[in-house]
């Protein structure tokens, strides 16, 4: 796998996984995951379902303790820091819950007050109007759709302005014209530093993450630019996402070594 | 008449399939036909009958029985001036609670098949109140019972026998009385067109709180009656008086209830079909319960516009502000909360009014760690059940278990105190104790604590259990070392909890 290994080195990344392991129970569900990912960078996530996509987003939140491996954050150790990578790292899972008896305006004013953020009403007010939230910002997200909760999610997490966001299938419960704004959005955050990885089984019209990370089964079977990803694996032109899950699965997992224990 | 069997046979049956889960637990197999099977089922049956009727309730009755006779008779006098308030107050409750949201409560099978049915209204009004009636029964009569053997004790022993009876046998229209007054009120909403919608109506059965200072003998006069069957001057004009009202109420609720508005009772009744839909573990299994109590917290605030804001606070204060508006927000709760201080508060002073023997602290231990108040961390339990939201809020869990629960905490001393403030003969330690030790060991049961988890009721019982055993049987200081021992641990336990295990999915 070194051989596909990303331009990122671990001097400029920003978020550093090595040899992360994680078993339920017995049976692995991330075997022997390093990736790297550098400030600025968005990265997306692929693989088929079960392929351990969200297990290991959670872990690099700090929302599931891995059995084995490390993760920093800017250098430093997620795990001791629990308290210090909740100002540094948000994660969206695929359906984000809410309090109940908040309305979504108040989730907002509450992260915000919390975090003695200055001047975010203004910025909070954009996020709402964009996704078009602005109409039902005094009701209570329990009576939102799922793209609605969606788009709630992430105003709080774009209102903190993370060093590393984190979403799992962002796409799927957005609208186009979100999901358009949203990828629109995600470059001026770049510019501010701020590291993307997101999972996804779908990208928007004709765009393209800065770096792909393909997994199968747990682990880890390439990851690199998409002009990398096209010289080493053979794919031509603007490759879609299901040309490079399939040339990924079938030429380069046969070619692992079997989990020892599994 | 056709429609009334067969919506009873539907009530019937769908009540038999509930508790066919529960019975699974024990080994019953409803699709087991075979002998060896009805033989088990016979065991469980003896079992039952043995066990819960004869042990369980013959040692209820017997410490029944001891609380009576500890009982003084100022503390005796007491008890039954109040019990007629205590009636009123609960009709005015269950009032309160029929004007708010219809008393026919339809999961979703009856919505789609029975409220779109042809059948008669009143029919299906008539065999819910009568399903509603036997299953109030069922738990009212033996409490009715429980309570009629400690007051009779005081009695003259001529009129001591068959005390407890008569009670039970007054209970059953007292409760029928009370139950179609209530019935009515909500009927009534759900069938006039321009009254479903006035939210003042609700709150209207509070007026019937200046009833007793204009016509007090026709407010305390159910209670009366049953204190009268107690002490055996019923009569028989009582009892006659009694059923007509019955009969007057239930012929009124029957024409009415025949223009009730099914779609408005449908739409009242989402909450309940949407914890039926979780089926009959749902009390039992922790992700079910969870869902549960999220659809019980949801309903009160789906209904309402927001109202109150959070103010401009910022830092760990805006969570204090948060907990205070959930609470306000989510209905009546935070009554419950003061009315938990209130009532074991003047559970602990009658017990040590009345002299009862020290096993009643340990009832009332028993009754503290069985039904604590959920509120006290429901706040703080949505908070670390949820990583997404919890990642929000940059504080140590100590720091958040303050923030959460000051609010609640506060409520339930204010129950509590109220108490105190007008008999003050025991100390509002005990209760302060109590309720700060049920904040640390359910907050401590939401966390892992060097990677265990430890259940709430094995917690509350290590620390709660020496606390008052050793006031009980030793000594008060001892007791109170103990308690802020027990505090101290706990306290430790939450600085030390890691947030990582908890949220582990």
């Amino acid at each position: 796998m070194s051989d596909l290994a990303g331009s990122t080195t671990p001097e400029n990344a920003n978020l550093v996984v090595q040899a992360l392991h994680y078993h339920y129970g017995h049976s692995p569900a991330l075997e022997d995951i390093s990736l790297t990912v550098a400030r600025g960078e968005l990265a997306a996530l692929v693989g088929r379902n079960g392929a351990g996509k969200s297990t290991l987003l959670r872990c690099i939140a700090g929302w599931t303790r891995p059995t084995q491996g490390k993760v920093f954050l800017n250098g430093r150790a997620i795990y001791p820091n629990e308290r210090w990578i909740r100002r540094h790292i948000v994660l969206i899972p695929d359906t984000p819950p809410f309090y109940e008896a908040l309305t979504a305006w108040e989730h907002v004013q509450m992260v915000a007050q919390l975090h003695r953020l200055t001047g975010w009403e203004d910025e909070a007010e954009k996020l709402f109007a964009r996704f078009g939230l602005w109409s039902n910002r005094d009701a209570f997200p329990f009576m939102y759709s799922r793209g609605m909760r969606y788009k709630l999610a992430l105003c709080l997490a774009l209102l903190l302005k993370p060093a590393l966001l984190l979403m799992d299938e962002p796409l799927g419960p957005l609208d186009p014209l979100s999901a358009g704004y949203l990828w629109g959005e995600f470059g001026r955050y770049r510019d501010q530093g701020m590291s993307i990885l997101l999972s996804s089984h779908q990208m928007p019209y004709a765009v393209q993450p800065d770096r792909y990370l393909v997994m199968e089964q747990g682990r880890l079977l390439c990851q690199g630019a998409p002009d990398e990803l096209r010289d080493t694996l053979g794919l031509t032109g603007d490759f879609s996402l299901d040309t490079l899950l399939e040339t990924a699965v079938t030429t380069l997992y046969p070619q692992l070594p079997p989990v020892p224990h599994a | 008449m056709r429609e009334l069997r067969l919506l009873a046979t539907l009530r019937l049956r769908q009540w038999r399939a509930s508790l066919v889960p529960i019975l699974r637990l024990f080994g019953y197999n409803p699709n087991d036909r075979s002998i060896k099977e009805f033989l088990y089922n016979l065991y469980l049956i003896a079992f039952f009958v043995v066990w819960v009727i004869f042990g369980t309730w013959g040692a209820v009755l017997y410490q029944a029985t001891q609380l009576g006779q500890a009982l003084t008779l100022p503390v005796w006098e007491q008890l039954l001036n109040a019990l007629p308030w205590l009636l009123f107050l609960i009709l005015l409750g269950v009032m309160l609670r029929y004007a708010r949201r219809t008393p026919i409560l339809l999961s979703f099978p009856d919505i789609a098949y029975v409220a779109g049915s042809p059948a008669p209204r009143r029919a299906l009004a008539l065999v819910q109140f009568g399903q509603e009636a036997l299953q109030t029964l069922l738990i009212v009569l033996p409490l009715t019972a429980v309570v009629a053997v400690v007051l009779a004790q005081s009695l003259p022993p001529e009129i001591r026998p068959f005390a407890s009876a008569r009670t039970a046998v007054i209970t059953i229209p007292l409760l029928l009385f009370m139950l179609s007054l209530a019935w009515l009120w909500g009927v009534v909403r759900l069938s006039a067109p321009g009254v479903v919608d006035w939210r003042g109506y609700r709150w209207l059965p509070l007026l019937l709180l200046f009833l007793p200072f204009v016509w007090p003998a026709a407010v305390l006069w159910p209670g009366r009656v049953w204190l009268a069957a107690l002490t055996g001057d019923w009569t028989g004009g009582q009892v006659g008086l009694l059923s007509l009202l019955i009969g007057l109420l239930l012929a009124v609720l029957l024409v009415i209830s025949g223009r009730i508005n099914l779609i408005d009772v449908a739409d009242e009744s989402i909450t309940f079909a949407q914890i039926q839909a979780l089926g009959a573990y749902a009390r039992l299994m922790p992700g079910l319960a969870s869902a549960r109590q999220a659809i019980k917290r949801q309903a009160p605030v789906a209904g309402n516009r927001p109202f109150l804001h959070l103010p401009a606070a910022t830092g760990s204060q805006i969570l204090v502000w948060r907990s205070a508006l959930a609470l306000l927000r989510e209905g009546a709760d935070w009554l419950i909360l003061v009315g938990w201080g209130a009532a074991f508060t003047l559970a602990a002073q009658l017990i040590l009014s009345s002299g009862a023997p020290p096993e009643f602290w340990l009832y009332w231990l028993l009754g503290v760690l069985l039904f604590p108040p959920r509120k006290l961390v429901a706040t703080l339990r949505a908070d670390l059940e949820e990583p997404f939201l919890r990642q929000f809020l940059p504080l140590p869990n100590w720091r958040l278990l303050l923030a959460d629960t000051a609010v609640p905490w506060l409520l339930l001393l204010a129950g509590a105190l109220a108490v105190w403030l007008f008999q003050p003969n025991i100390s509002p330690l005990l209760i302060v104790l109590v309720s700060v030790l049920l904040v640390l060991c359910q907050g401590v049961a939401l966390l892992k604590v060097w990677r265990r988890q430890v259940p709430y009721i094995v917690l509350a019982l290590l620390t709660l259990g020496p606390m008052v055993a050793l006031g009980v049987w030793r000594s008060g200081a001892a007791a109170l070392v103990t308690a802020i021992l027990a505090i101290g641990l706990l306290g430790t336990a939450v600085v030390y909890s890691d947030v990582a295990d908890r949220v582990a999915g």
